[in-house]
């Protein structure tokens, strides 16, 4: 049974966008970067979004 | 300070689309674009808003879908090392820098995940077609009993033999794949939620596979950069360079 899609426009296509996009990736840290400190919270309440999401 | 250097993905240099600007540096080249940081800055962390569903006109949606785009364009040509969302560099020199000091590492990386594409993978049981429900009046308390006792015995038994199958699923699936990384485990509810690197090449088997497992729900979502498997921290001292 499989499902397939390369655009996936359910919530929990967004979900799996947003975990990828905001949660992964390299992680630039130090003095280069400027800090926006409510990304960080974002990261954070998105953990939180998942879980609902997915236990829906 | 209202702008500032969005940077998205570390790649190798090439020409690059119109729309987009590199900075490089001995053969690499990290994507960034001058952006108004006020977007960035009014994001609020509050998922409550989103009601369990993020909504397509949500700001961070937005922007994450941007994010996306723009390492997208390149990953269709070229091999990529996402940068996490929301990466803001200085500078041009500050984007120079963060190149020169992990050029060995970033290289290795783009070596790493070159001809490759990220496939997620998420599979449950399938849902029960009937709800099996059989009547409980006429039944004595023992036989009551002695048939609720066999149904969690058989729903126990169809979990145990489902989390055998996504383990047996996730054993062929690596087979065709150069690494595999488990999400982190949010819920029991997916048996198996894993993202893979698959070479170009074996994507055919790879799919193959997924869609081999009857006894499973099997939900692939992808081609994905290789967002899961690019664990680079990269970290500068201003020390280093006074």
């Amino acid at each position: 049974m499989l499902e397939e899609h390369t655009v996936n426009p359910s919530a929990e296509g967004l979900v799996d966008l947003l975990d990828r996009v905001v949660d992964r990736g390299a992680v630039v840290n130090g003095d280069l970067i400027i800090s926006l400190a409510g990304i960080d919270l974002i990261r954070l309440d998105l953990r939180l979004l998942l879980v609902a999401v997915e236990n829906a | 300070m209202s702008r500032g250097l969005c940077a998205y993905a570390i790649t190798r240099e090439h020409t690059p689309d119109p729309d987009v600007r590199l900075v490089t540096h001995d053969g690499l080249a990290l994507v960034v674009a001058e952006v108004d940081l006020a977007p960035f800055a009014e994001l609020e962390a509050n998922p409550a808003q989103w009601n369990e569903e993020p909504s397509d006109d949500d700001p961070l949606v937005v922007l994450a879908r941007r994010h996306d785009a723009v390492v997208r364009a390149v990953f269709e040509r070229h091999p990529v090392l996402p940068l996490r969302f929301g990466t803001i560099l200085r500078d041009e020199p500050a984007a120079v820098r963060l190149l020169t000091d992990h050029h060995g590492d970033a290289a290795a990386c783009l070596d790493r995940v070159a001809g490759h594409r990220e496939w997620g993978v998420r599979a449950r049981l399938p849902r029960p077609d009937k709800p099996a429900e059989a009547p409980a009046e006429g039944l004595s308390g023992t036989d009551y009993l002695a048939m609720r006792r066999d149904r969690l015995a058989a729903a126990a038994r169809t979990r145990r033999d489902g989390s055998a199958a996504a383990a047996a699923l996730h054993e062929a699936l690596s087979r065709h794949a150069t690494e595999s990384v488990h999400r982190a485990k949010k819920s029991a509810v997916p048996l198996l939620d894993a993202a893979y690197l698959v070479p170009e090449d074996t994507e055919g088997a790879f799919h193959d596979e997924a869609g081999a497992h009857e006894e499973l729900a099997v939900e692939v979502t992808g081609p994905w950069p290789p967002y899961s498997f690019v664990h680079l921290k990269l970290d500068t001292e201003a020390v280093a360079h006074a």
